[in-house]
């Protein structure tokens, strides 16, 4: 009798934890997952929490605890968090890392959970691009983060600086874009000296760090092909298309003074490019579409247009962080529910009106969609003649590749070493390319 | 009838109880993560995966690593200037801030206010100033009719725009030091010297100096272990350009750990950083020489 007895008590609890173990979503049990992103600026970390509270009153039961880190510390930030094991249920990743973490086994995998919630053929090429990635130690593709969104740069200008110098706005449509001759001439119109000092610029950015976009596209428009196509090596860096590039962005400061020095941006903050317009120090602005967040609230007359083109024309390039869910959360279908809001047109659409990204969905890119997001106080005249921009953008191609920290950290030493140091370039490609395919190969 | 006596009688026990919250913190948080570093720079570790024993190869590397040994020269080079100049200047202010005269203490207060301010906004501030365009510092030398230098993206006055920072946050806290050796010394050398007629140079050579050997000595070891572990300042300033020559060693260290996925590598270099500083303390103190006075 004592035997069954105990039994009994045990088949009893046993059910009890079986019945809990169901979906806590289902069940309606209370849980906290902890989303992480960086805090570029006030405004962009407003936005997300004005997704979250979207998403809490959508889900009560599940409450959204939300981090964030500086920018440049996002991802050691999620490194030692992952080891310590304590890194968030949800996070921002960007693209260029997501190799590393898959490697090191910190992503779960999505590519199931993916179909629950997505049609792939709903976003953009870029978008589609970036987030297939070979599994480790399989031929297959798997899906480990959501693109939420796709950022490009653009050429921003102070309206009234033009009128002032009585020089035409730059072009949006594509047949009609600036060559680089062009844009020089129309750099060194707006460039206003006092006796020995430049108290206006013509233009900025074009030497922002390859961790974001200006000297990638400009490389790519230019013929420049810097790896194989399975990035698994770095074949193209000491080119003829990749020392144009470079020279013709020196030029811009060095030859023809139109650009500032770049520290006048600030060289770790990256959404100061932006007081230099917004005081009228420079007339133009090379930056990624982000910035129009913090642009369109200033009080100046903003125009944008297309950037110069180069040998090949403009060949866009787009990229922006991914949802992602770490491998170790122990919530992971509330995890991909929260991902699943966060990319969804629900939570994107309020922030895309805001300027602050450009939706990672085809769907948004017609005619009968532009009024959800095109905000006439917020986006410029002409924005949408440049919607190609975004739409038909490929990935950059640093997002393909390993060791990408060590990477940037390689490529910005040895840039800087031509940019400010005036080492030649047949020093520095050379030796660029050597040390990026040792880091390639590198485990 | 005897008492026995339990362990709550004796003295040394109520003094380990007392310290053991000490003793335990500094296992748990001082010796233990040193202890674990030993070991983890004889390993290949990216912070998520299986630990890989590999011997000395992490500090086989650090030689053959052409960055490593470019950072160690800088951080050289930084100790170089910064210290010697964390002495001379910190000693002439405590001498000036040495005097009774009213309103001293606001000066003490404000040569003091750096020390105790953020580094990290100390920086921010700075590297504004830096700026060639826009900065404070240019505009008040091209008043005097000199031309300011690129200071951040320059590979002469980078890491001399680090130093300058440096030397501003800390001279506070040495003047401290220094302050407090002169107001120990007793006025009775320095009435002994004004009757047999020294003057200020002699005073200062034969009776301060000497006098604040014991500071000195002090100051110079706490400035050169501070030095070496320059990083706040480099990071927000320069971020370690342009092209390195403003990085340092703890600022590899930290890139290696945090950036690189490569915690047994910048384990050896931190280890190498330990020896350096070791060796540079023991050397210090052993040509140290104390005077001693009646």
């Amino acid at each position: 009798m004592r035997a069954e007895k105990r039994l009994l008590i045990i088949l009893i609890v046993a059910s009890m934890i079986l019945a809990t173990n169901v979906l806590s979503f289902a069940a309606g049990e209370k849980i906290t997952l902890t989303f992480m992103s960086w805090e570029a600026s006030p405004l962009e970390a407003q936005s997300i929490q004005n997704a979250l509270n979207a998403f809490a009153a959508k889900y009560p039961n599940v409450s959204v605890n939300y981090v964030t880190a500086p920018w440049s510390e996002h991802h050691a930030k999620l490194r030692t968090m992952m080891a310590g094991g304590t890194a968030p249920d949800v996070f921002y990743l960007n693209p260029d890392y997501q190799r590393d973490f898959i490697k090191r086994g910190q992503l779960l995998d999505l590519t199931n959970l993916f179909k629950k919630y997505y049609k792939l053929d709903d976003f953009i090429k870029s978008s589609q691009q970036k987030m297939q990635v070979k599994v480790p130690g399989k031929q297959t593709y798997g899906i480990f983060g959501v693109d939420i969104c796709v950022v490009g740069p653009v050429l921003y200008y102070n309206k009234d600086l033009f009128d002032k110098a009585g020089v035409a706005y730059p072009p949006t449509e594509k047949e009609k874009a600036m060559s680089w001759d062009e844009f020089v001439r129309m750099a060194q119109k707006l460039t206003i000296k006092e006796g020995d000092k430049t108290v206006q610029y013509g233009t900025s950015n074009f030497e922002e760090p390859m961790t974001l976009y200006t000297q990638l596209e400009l490389l790519g428009s230019n013929g420049a092909k810097w790896f194989n196509d399975d990035f698994t090596q770095a074949v193209g860096i000491d080119s003829p298309a990749t020392r144009d590039t470079l020279q013709k962005i020196k030029d811009l400061r060095v030859k023809y003074g139109v650009a500032p020095d770049p520290t006048a941006i600030g060289l770790q903050q990256q959404h100061s490019p932006t007081q230099l317009l917004e005081t009228g120090k420079v007339a133009t602005l090379f930056l990624g579409s982000y910035a129009l967040q913090e642009l369109s609230k200033t009080s100046i007359r903003l125009g944008a247009a297309l950037p110069p083109k180069m040998k090949n024309g403009i060949v866009p390039i787009g990229s922006a962080n991914i949802d992602a869910i770490w491998s170790g959360t122990k919530h992971p279908e509330e995890s991909m529910a929260l991902v699943a809001y966060l990319t969804s047109l629900d939570a994107g659409i309020p922030i895309y009106r805001s300027g602050l990204w450009m939706s990672s969905r085809s769907s948004m890119y017609e005619k009968a969609n532009w009024t959800k997001w095109n905000d006439p106080k917020v986006y410029p005249e002409g924005w949408t003649n440049m919607l190609w921009l975004w739409k038909d953008a490929s990935p950059r191609w640093f997002d393909n590749l390993v060791n990408a920290d060590q990477i940037y950290d390689v490529t910005t030493e040895e840039l800087q070493a031509y940019y400010y140091l005036n080492k030649p370039l047949d020093e520095v490609l050379p030796r660029m390319q050597a040390r990026i395919n040792m880091l390639l190969t590198q485990d | 009838m005897l008492r026995t006596k339990t362990i709550f009688y004796y003295d040394s026990f109520w003094a380990l109880l007392f310290l053991l919250p000490s003793v335990l913190g500094f296992l748990i948080f001082v010796l233990f993560p040193i202890a674990a570093s030993l070991g983890l720079s004889f390993t290949k570790w990216d912070l998520s995966t299986k630990m890989q024993w590999i011997g000395i190869k992490n500090f086989h590397e650090i030689f053959a690593d052409r960055v490593a040994v470019k950072v160690f020269l800088n951080t050289l080079y930084f100790i170089a200037i910064t210290v010697p100049l964390l002495i001379i200047i910190p000693l002439l202010l405590a001498i000036a801030m040495n005097q009774k005269m009213r309103g001293i203490r606001f000066f003490r207060a404000a040569y003091f206010l750096p020390v105790v301010s953020s580094m990290v906004a100390i920086s921010m501030v700075w590297q504004w100033m830096y700026n060639k365009e826009f900065g404070l510092i240019n505009y008040f030398l091209s008043v005097l009719g000199i031309s300011g230098p690129n200071w951040l993206t320059s590979a002469t006055w980078a890491m001399p725009a680090i130093m300058i920072t440096s030397i501003w946050k800390n001279i506070g806290f040495n003047m401290l030091l220094f302050l407090a050796g002169l107001q120990s010394i007793p006025a009775s050398f320095y009435e002994a010297a004004d009757l047999d007629g020294v003057n200020w140079y002699r005073r200062l050579m034969s009776l301060t100096i000497p006098l604040l050997s014991t500071t000195t000595f002090f100051v110079v070891v706490m400035t050169v272990i501070s030095s070496f572990q320059v990083f706040d300042q480099v990071v927000v300033i320069t971020g370690g350009g342009p092209s390195r020559s403003s990085s340092v060693l703890v600022h590899y260290i930290y890139q290696n750990a945090f950036l690189f996925y490569r915690m047994g590598y910048a384990s050896a270099l931190g280890w190498l950083l330990f020896a350096l500083i070791f060796i540079l303390s023991l050397v210090q103190s052993r040509f140290s020489r104390t005077v001693e006075f009646d």
